[in-house]
Parts: structure tokens; C-alpha cells; sequence
């Protein structure tokens, strides 16, 4: 979407106040779009961690004589919880395309047509990360369901 | 696909590289899925 043409700004005497609004928003951008990045990196690197310690974890209570209760609880809130950073992961991939799109307009409107934004976007043509990220998530999901399914089983079978 | 993934609510084919992932994913989910059941006595390996 595009509030202001270059024409209006530049060649029909648009005022510098608007060029500097617009400046703002450019360099806001930057930051918005960073705090993403930022975000997206700590859930790459806490997610595993957790998922790893969660597997340890129901490693241990499943070999103990522990409450069947937490051996199938531990999985079904891994799968919970999964779903949960899926979802995360869903809502911001958007907000990132929305950022990326607003900054490839405003340097549209002051005619650069080779800036970050633009790069990005090419960059992107093919968005590798976010399906390997959804891979991920779908795999874990599976993961922590098989266990919460072996779990199941192995309490309606008896075994302790 | 090309430019036009940011816009059309970003629909596409997967690459390669997330089948992979999945494939590889699922194979390690099903062998922590038998251990658990081997853990727990669902099943016995000899």
C-alpha cells in the first residue's frame, strides 16, 4: 500500500515534514524488523533445548516405577507445547512479510528501487527458513505424540 | 513461486531442504518412538 507518490512528494512541492515522517518509518522499520529476527533466533535456539531436556526427562520417569499419570502427561505437554511455539512461529512469519512489503514501498516512493528491501524480497523468493521451521515443529509434534501414544499403550496393556 | 511468495499469503512447495528435515525428522521420531516402547516393555529386542 502506498500513501505517497514521489510525484507528490518531490514534483508537487510535498513538504519536507513528510519526507522526514517517512524517514521515521523507514528507520523504524529497521528496528521492528530486527526485534523479529532477534525473537525468531531465540526460539531456534531455546526450542531444542527444551525439547531435548523434555526427552531426557521422560527417558528417566519411563524407566522408573513413576505414576503412569506423568508418563503420559510429560509427552502431551511436549506436543502442547509445540504447538503452541508453531503458532508463535505462524503469527510473526506475516508481521514479517508485512514489514519487509511496507519497507519495499517507501523505498519505492523515494525511487530506490535497489534498496534492503527490494534485496530482501529477492532474497526471499524462495523462503527456505521458514518451511525447514515448519518441518522442524511438525516432527517434533510427531515425536512427542509416538511417546504419549507408546505411553498410552503400554498403561492400557498393564505394563509397568 | 519467484517474488511472489511475500504476497498470496506466501503459498509455495516445499525445497528440498524442508523434506529433508521432515523425512529425517519423522525417521528419528519413529526410532525414539521404539526405544520408549522398548523402554517400557512394549516390545523386546533380541
Amino acid at each position: 500500500m502506498i500513501y505517497f507518490t514521489s510525484e507528490m512528494l518531490f514534483h508537487k512541492g510535498g513538504d519536507m515534514a513528510k519526507i522526514e515522517d517517512l524517514r521515521n518509518e523507514y528507520q523504524q522499520l529497521g528496528y521492528h524488523l530486527r526485534l523479529i529476527a532477534t525473537f525468531r533466533i531465540g526460539i531456534l535456539s531455546v526450542f531444542p533445548a527444551l525439547v531435548g531436556a523434555l526427552v531426557r526427562f521422560m527417558w528417566e520417569v519411563s524407566q522408573k516405577e513413576t505414576g503412569l499419570l506423568l508418563r503420559i502427561l510429560l509427552p502431551f505437554g511436549g506436543f502442547i507445547a509445540t504447538v503452541i511455539v508453531a503458532l508463535v512461529e505462524r503469527r510473526i512469519i506475516p508481521l514479517y512479510d508485512l514489514l519487509i512489503r511496507r519497507g519495499a514501498d517507501l523505498e519505492e516512493i523515494v525511487d530506490i528501487h535497489d534498496g534492503i528491501y527490494h534485496r530482501i524480497i529477492r532474497l526471499l523468493g524462495a523462503p527456505t527458513l521458514r518451511d525447514v521451521a515448519t518441518a522442524f515443529f511438525v516432527a517434533v509434534g510427531i515425536l512427542f505424540l509416538v511417546v504419549f501414544m507408546v505411553q498410552t499403550v503400554a498403561l492400557m496393556k498393564g505394563i509397568f | 513461486m519467484g517474488n511472489n511468495v511475500l504476497g498470496e499469503n506466501g503459498k509455495h512447495p516445499w525445497g528440498w531442504e524442508a523434506k529433508l528435515v521432515l523425512v529425517l525428522g519423522l525417521i528419528f521420531a519413529i526410532g525414539v518412538g521404539f526405544a520408549f516402547a522398548e523402554r517400557v516393555g512394549l516390545i523386546h529386542f533380541h
